[in-house]
This record gives C-alpha cells, structure tokens and sequence, in this order.
C-alpha cells in the first residue's frame, strides 16, 4: 500500500464539536439572538475539568480588547471607524448542561497576555471532570451585535458576512485547552463537527453561507423566512445576507472539467486507484455585488481551476458546496477570508485581463479549504501551516492556470493595463520580492502569530518565506516527490490537528531523506542563504624556473628557456590554472550544485556540502573559466541575493544599459514637468 | 491675429533659435544623468560579471528590485533622494532662468541671450514663489474634492463614488495647474513687452489679460497641449512597437525618446512664443506722429 493509499484508510473525521444553532438577524440593530446546543465528546486520553470559549466578537467590543490594542484600529486595508459606532460584542446570557445553570460561573480569562479587559475567552468550571470518551450536551443562549465591518466581520450598509459569530468551544489537546484569546494576526482554531443550523433573517436578502441549504421557510405574511443548513466535517460556520447580491449557480462538473490524461498522472504518480484521484461534482454559488456582474466569469473560472488543481494534487474536495462571496467597497475588510465551504473573495470595480483581480485570492482563499479546512493546522501557533502552505500552492495553480501576472496599478480606480503594458511576475517572483522587501531575519516561521516583532514580519514569515521554503524544499527533492508528499500530508492529516513535527515526518517518510538540518534552519530559524562565486582567475601554466633532477643530471631551466618553450607552442596547447572560489555568506548551510563552464565548451559540475565558509576548485585545463554558476538550477528559491551566484569573462551589460535609459527617460519627463513651474 | 496664426509664428520664432532650444533640452538631459548615473552605476555594480545581467535583460524580475533593496540596503536610497531633490531644483530655476532671456530675445532679437536671463531672473523667481501658492491651492482643491468623495462614497457598497471623486479631483487639479501656467506665462510676457519687473502687478495685468481675451487664451493653450498629446500618442506607440528585446531596439528606443524629449522642449518653447506673439498682436499700435501744429508756427510768425 502506498503512503497516500495508507493515509486513504484514515481519512475520517472525528466528530468532536457538533453545533445545532438557531439564530434570529435583527436588521434595524444588525443584533442576532441566537441559542445553541453543543455537543461536545471527550475524545483524549484525560479527564477535562473545565471548558473554555472563544467570544471572538467581543474582539470588537471596544479599544480594550487586545485585538484592537495590537491592531491600533487598522488591518487588512480597513480601518475602525470610531466615530461611527463601530463596535461589536456577544453576550453569553444563559448557559446550562444537563439542566443544571451554569450561566453565574462563566468567567473571562486571558491566556496570552495580561490585558484583564480582553473578553474574547470565558472558562466554564464543571461540577465534575468529563471523562475519556464522555459526551456532554451544553445548552446556550447568545446575542450578538455585529460590527462595522472593519476585520473580516461584520455589516456594511446593507452586506453582513457572519464570521465568529457565536460561541465557539476550544480545542482539548495534550491535556489542555488551546482556546487562544483573539489576535490581530491570528485567525482560528477548532474541532470538527457537524452544523445545522437555521437563520432566520428577512426575506428579501438573499442568503449565502456554510453547507448545504436543507429547508427553506418563510412565516405567515413573508416578512422573514428561516433557511436550515447543515454540513459535517467543518470546524466554523459563516454565512451573509444582502438584498441585492448577484447570485448565481453553476456546477463544476467533474468529469467534463478533468480529462482521462490528467487522472492517469495522478492515478500513476500517487500510485492510487481510480476512485481516489478522481474528483467530485460541486455546486458553486456566486454572490456577486451588482457592478462586479461582470465579472462572474472570472471568478467561476477561478473557482473551478481551484477545486480542479487543489483536487488532483492534494485529494479531491470533500464538500458538495462552494459559496463565494464578494464583498462591496465599503467591506472590503470582510474580503479574503476562507470558511469551510465559504470564502470570501474581493475584486475591483475595474479590472485589466492578467492583473490578478479577482484570480489571486479567490484561489487562495479556496486553498485553505484544503490548509486548514481540512489540515486543520493551529493558525494562532502555526500560521505558516495554512498560510505559508496555501500561497505555495495558490501559486502553483495561478502559474499553472493563467500564466504571469501583471502589476495591478491603477489611477481612480482605472487599470493602466489598459493602455500600457506592465511588467509581470510568477509567484516565484512574488513571493521572493516580499520576502526581501519586508526584509529577512526578522523572525523565523515558528513563533505564534501575535508574537512577531511586526505584522509585515507575520505576513513574510507565515506566507511567503514558508511558500518559498516549500518551493525550495520541491527543488530539492523534484516535483514528483514533492506532490507525493503533500498529497500524502493531506491525507493522512485530513481532519486532524497536525503540527509542524508532523509535517516534517511526513516528508522523511515519503522521501526517505533525512531533513532535519533543512527544517531546523528554514523553519525554526531565522538566517538566510546565500551562496556566491567569489573570485575567479585563470593564469598560464609556466614551467617552473630553477634546478631540477632528471636521470642523475641537474637541469637548470632559466626565463630564456620558458619564453622559447612557450613560442614553441602552438596555439590551443598553453595550459591554464583556473581558480574558483566559492562562498558561504549567509548562516543557512545546505549543500550546493557548482557549475564551471569553460570557453572549449567543457563543463564540470561539483558539489559542495556548503559546511566551511568557502571552497576553493582548481582545474589545470587548456582552456580559461568562461563562467562559474553556484546553484545554477536556482533550487534555492530562499536565496537572498541571485545576482552574485554567477560570473562569467563575458559580462554583458546591455540591461544597465536599458534599465539606465529607461529611467533616464522617466527623470527627464519629470524634471520637464516640474520645470513648467519656472 | 488667429490662433494658428500665433502658432506658426511661434513656431518660426523658435526654429530662428535653434541655440537656446538645444541648450534648454541638453541641460535637461545633464540633470536626468547626474540624478541617474548614481543608481545606474549601483546597479552595474550589483550586476558586474552576473549571469544575471543576461536573464534581467530577457525578463523583468520584479523579485531582483527587492533584492537590489536587500543587498544596498534601502536606507542607500534615503542618501539619493535629497540628491535627486537637488537636482529637481537646480533644473526649475535653471529653466526659469532661459525664460528670461528667450522672451527677452522674442521681444527684441537684438537684446543679449544671457543679459535677458540675468535680468528677468529675479523676477521671475518671485513670480514662481506666487505660482507654488497657486499650486498649494490645486492641491488643496483636489484634496476637498476626495474629502468630499469620501464623505458621500466611504459608506457606500459601490467603489463608483470614490473613484469617480478621484477623477473629478485630477481633472480639477490638472485644470487649475493649466490655468496657473497660463496666467504665470502672460505675467512672465506681460513683464518682459512692457519691461516691468514688477512680479505682483505682472500678475495682475496677466489675470486681466487671460479674463479679458478668455477664449483666445485658451484655445491657443488647449491646441498646443492637444499637440503635446498628439507627441505622447505618437511615442507611445512606437515605444510599443519596438520594445526593448534587443540592444539594438533599447538603442533606438533611446533616441526615440530622446527625439520625443527634444520635442517636449520645442514645445515649451512654442508654448512661450506664441502666447508672446499673441500678447504682442493685442497691444494698440502706437498712433503716426501728428503734423506740426499751424497754430504755434503762426504764433511764432507773429511774434
């Protein structure tokens, strides 16, 4: 049995947190009165005496939340409009277990930091400890009052998107509750469950939200109708409402959108059957705001490029519902999150074919129904597990399914795609121009979300060094190998909580390499790698001058005799000492590929452990170095400085000479506009 | 006097001074070097003998800028700005400088070239102080008219208000910069025909000029920035067609934009004749010498 067919055999979910939610949307104060029953196993080894709560709502209660203080009231492009009563919390107003009042023993705590007023988590003591395997039943009556949108959640005119909405039980693990206080750079953490959960909210929105829509009923005189949803295997449940969304349907039909050719590859390169690499149908729903109609072509063909490549490479998607939500302008902070089977995307009034919009994110955001929707990673502890997964593999199917993209510059919100070309990149590119732009050796990937030193730091760190990292990890170990080991990553962890060890293990196992050093320098530490050619010469080979013993008889060769030897000589036949020194300048060791080329044509390839700082190569040839390339197939993506892997006796300078010109041109034009003011 | 009619004769006054438009675009070519060669030559040295020269040469990499960043740690670029700053600068009053003496000469060919920008140049420094204030007041209006964009379209589902706020905000800001130029260009004539180097009241008889013949002002000044866009047009498609995908293309698309930057200057400088010979052609021609007065030889007979 292979390791994705092994992983196969445990693909189950543990149904650990079941919700069944009833909810009434209150539009005039955009308030929500909810009651939700709990079901809640036991499912570790220890007695839990004790249950804890996320109320990711009161995150937004008020400027003394942490997530605000950490924020200082500005995230995701958004901003917290204090002067318009901006503010959102959720009152816990009556909890009770087996019948028996547990409402007067909620208590706030704080766990990550000191801040008493942050009421993002409540403890609930039991009366007695669950046991292993015990089930509890907990009864509870909400209310939450929504925020303007400002992070992720909340209302924007007449747009809600529900996120964290209600009650949400921790996650018991290693015999405690991880039940992490709400961050400004974090996001979420839970078990796996079934929802059902029934909304009920004016009937004329239109509705979208986690799962699939099991029931639909409107009250007597049509004023508000309650739709029912349910899913199983989700660890969240969003869902938003708008009157005048554009909404459309369409089916990703698997058997028209995957050709024999392609289920083949997998079937042959993850050695699986048939039944497992093919995928499944899936409902995609599209809630367009009215000016974005447009552009429902893009967005479904993304949808369906993301369910199909996701699909093939990692497993097929599980769900039988996607819903897309596209956030208006005034919400655009509620734009690029990922509930199960729920992504929120985001695009432009205007857009320019090949600028990204609203490709890029609606892909990512579909991504992380694989990393984390269904690798259910710790997004407080390991952001880089989800983010830093996604934007690799977001990134392969962007390059894979639309090629480079342009720069999205606009002016007045119009593309000057339009009328100019613009430079492109690949995600490669993007990724690295991040990665040394926010600037490396900040932090390494490990830390908690909220403990980087900045939040430009926390998005270098938990999206595109980790996307970088992995990429030079396939370079590595070759793209076949590095497919079988995500696939079998997938799979294996899929509703699970794997953790960075686990990950690691994995990719030894599938491999069969031991990785350690790799990891413990790329992952959990901060250096970089750069690798240089640091000089190189090539000097004529003379005979040595002085006394020599040749059958008993001293022979002395003077200058004269060498400059006669060396005329005597025809050409080509002069020998050459050729000396290149290779260096280690940054602290990451890895081994490294040495390419010499010299100018007869003859290449000689070395390979370097990278352990001391330098390495010095000589080669006695008759002919001189025409270049030297240290890492010449750019396996180390992580490399922080690509100009100084290479030299060569040829330099060709003809892009100074058009980059030099083309600003040149530019400081021209703009000196010549400023001097109209003279 | 029509308005092509200034034109040409615009024209034909510039094509007579072939020196001071060569000297006008070649000190903006030295400027653009002296603020480009610093970053040209980091760039040449981060390169030296890399590969990479090549491969950058062939396709933009967005990612090397970054690492260019990396390696000369941006804070290099902090030390170059106020440099490139300076430069800026220098330029403006250079060219506020040529002004001078270019009007000079329109006025009277026989007045010297440098004695012309010695002598407006005081005064037409003065006159660029007013024309910052002027600016100042664009950009303010721009800024009121996004305030007022973003009161009405912050809170609204549709990025329509704001955008459309933003571009009634560069229409208005473009507009206000145009009618500035024009009135500092009149004020600038204004001085020089009537050898008044007062900026304020240059200023004043400009505003009153530029209101009292509105349409022919701007006509003459919409026709010549519909030239300076005909040139943008044309150079744009041909940098488009030609590209930069081989040395021999870069090497023609840098006299291309060369020939488009010399052409920029011709029109400035047509810019300044014109409204010069439009100027001119409004003031009243000064009235024939009368015939003695009959009267007084009498008087003087009689006495």
């Amino acid at each position: 049995m292979s390791c994705v067919a092994a992983a196969y055999a445990e693909n189950k979910a543990d149904l650990v947190a079941n919700y069944r939610i009833a909810a009434h949307y209150n539009a005039a104060d955009k308030s929500l009165d909810g009651r939700e029953t709990l079901t809640w196993t036991n499912s570790s080894t220890n007695d839990v005496p004790d249950l804890e709560f996320h109320l990711y709502m009161n995150a937004f209660k008020n400027e003394k939340s942490t997530f605000v203080r950490e924020s200082g009231g500005q995230l995701r492009g958004d901003r917290l409009e204090k002067d318009k009563n901006p503010w959102g919390w959720i009152d816990v107003k009556r909890m009770s277990m087996s019948g028996a009042d547990l409402t007067s023993t909620v208590a706030f705590i704080h766990p990550d930091d000191s801040n008493a007023d942050d009421q993002t988590v409540v403890r609930v003591p039991l009366a007695k400890p669950l046991k292993p395997g015990e089930t509890i039943e907990l009864d509870i009556e909400f209310k939450t009052k929504f925020p303007k949108v400002f992070a992720r959640t909340g209302y924007a005119g007449t747009f809600l998107l529900a996120g964290q909405w209600f009650p949400k039980i921790g996650v018991w693990e290693k015999g405690a509750w991880n039940c992490h206080q709400f961050h400004a750079t974090s996001e979420f953490y839970a078990d796996y469950g079934r929802y059902d959960v029934d909304l009920t909210v004016p009937s004329n929105e239109v509705i979208g939200a986690t799962g699939e829509l099991v029931k639909q009923v409107s009250a007597a005189g049509g004023g508000e109708t309650t739709y029912t949803f349910h899913q199983e295997n989700v660890h969240d449940f969003a869902w938003t409402i708008q009157p005048n969304y554009v909404k459309l349907e369409r089916v990703f039909r698997a058997e028209r959108e995957v050709n024999p050719q392609e289920l083949q590859t997998v079937m042959k390169r993850h050695n699986v059957a048939i039944d497992e690499a093919r995928l499944t149908d899936v409902k995609v729903t599209l809630l367009l705001q009215p000016e974005h109609a447009s552009q429902a072509e893009r967005h479904f063909k993304a949808a369906f490029n993301a369910i199909k490549w996701f699909g093939l490479w990692y497993g097929h998607y599980p769900h039988r519902t996607l819903t897309v939500v596209d956030p208006p302008a005034n919400g655009a902070g509620a734009g690029g999150m990922e509930y199960p089977t729920f992504i929120t995307a985001g695009t432009s009034w205007l857009t320019a074919a090949n600028d990204g919009d609203p490709e890029g994110v609606l892909v990512h955001e579909f991504g992380h129904q694989f990393w984390q929707g269904q690798v259910g990673t710790n997004e407080f502890e390991a952001a880089w597990m989800d983010e830093g997964f996604n934007t690799y593999s977001t990134g392969k199917v962007i390059d894979l399914a639309y090629g480079r993209t342009r720069l999205p510059i606009r002016i007045s919100g119009i593309p000057l795609g339009w009328f100019t070309s613009l430079p492109g990149f690949d995600s490669l590119e993007e990724n690295r121009a991040a990665y040394l732009g926010i600037g490396p050796k900040l932090d390494d990937l490990s830390r908690f979300a909220w403990k980087y030193r900045s939040s430009s730091s926390y998005g270098e760190n938990s999206y595109m060094r980790p996307a970088l990292m992995l990429m030079t990890l396939e370079n590595l170990l070759g793209s076949d190998e590095m497919e079988r080991v995500m696939r079998t990553y997938q799979q294996r962890y899929r509703y699970r909580h794997p953790d960075a060890q686990d990950f690691i293990h994995t990719v030894e196992e599938v491999s069969g390499k031991d990785l350690t050093s790799y990891f413990q320098q790329t992952v959990f530490g901060s250096n970089v790698i750069d690798y240089k050619v640091d000089g190189v010469s090539s000097r004529l080979v003379k005979p040595y001058l002085g006394v020599f013993d040749k059958g008993g008889v001293k022979i002395t060769v003077a200058p004269a005799d060498v400059e006669k030897e060396e005329k005597a000589k025809k050409k080509g036949d002069s020998e050459y000492l050729n000396t290149v020194f290779i260096r280690r300048e940054g602290e990451v060791v890895l081994p490294v590929e040495v390419r010499v080329t010299f100018k007869n044509g003859e290449i000689v390839s070395e390979k370097w452990d990278g352990a001391y700082r330098w390495v010095k190569y000589e080669y006695v040839r008759k002919s001189e170095v025409k270049q030297v390339e240290v890492d010449p197939s750019r396996k180390l993506v992580l490399d922080v400085n690509f100009s100084n892997n290479s030299w060569t006796s040829e330099p060709d300078e003809s892009v100074v000479v058009k980059w030099g010109s083309t600003m040149l041109f530019w400081i021209q034009n703009i000196l010549h506009i400023a001097s109209v003011v003279g | 006097m029509t308005t092509m009619t200034a034109i040409r004769m615009g024209m034909r006054e510039v094509g007579r001074r072939k020196k001071i438009l060569w000297t006008w675009y070649g000190l903006n070519l030295l400027c653009a070097i002296v603020i480009v060669a610093p970053l040209a030559l980091a760039v040449a040295g981060m390169l030296g003998e890399s590969l990479e020269n090549k491969r950058l040469f062939d396709n933009f990499d967005l990612s090397w800028l970054t690492e260019f960043g990396w390696d000369a740690h941006w804070e290099q670029f902090m030390v170059w700005m106020p440099f490139v700053v300076s430069i800026g600068a220098a330029f403006v009053l250079m060219t506020t400088w040529l002004t001078g003496g270019l009007l000079a000469v329109l006025r009277d060919p026989k007045e010297s070239f440098f004695g012309g920008c010695a002598r407006w140049f005081p005064p037409f420094l003065r006159l660029f102080m007013m024309a910052l204030v002027g600016y100042a007041i664009g950009v303010a209006a721009r800024g009121g008219v996004l305030a007022v964009a973003r009161k009405f379209g912050d809170d609204s589902m549709s990025a329509q208000p704001m955008a459309y706020g933003s571009m009634v905000g560069y229409v208005l800001f473009f507009a206000l910069l145009l009618f500035i130029n024009m009135i500092v260009d009149f004020a600038k004539i204004h001085m020089v025909v009537h050898g008044d180097r007062a900026a304020r009241r240059g200023l004043r008889a400009a505003f009153r000029f530029v209101f009292a013949r509105f349409r022919r002002n701007i006509t003459i000044y919409l026709v010549l920035t519909g030239y300076g866009l005909l040139m943008l047009a044309a150079y744009h498609i041909w940098s488009e067609v030609i590209g930069q995908g081989s040395i021999g293309a870069v090497l023609l698309l840098f006299v291309s934009r060369q020939v488009y930057m010399f052409g920029r200057t011709w029109l400035r400088m047509v810019f300044l004749a014109s409204e010069h010979a439009w100027f001119v052609s409004t003031i009243p021609k000064a009235p024939e010498p009368l015939p003695p007065i009959q009267e007084s030889i009498a008087i003087n007979e009689s006495v």
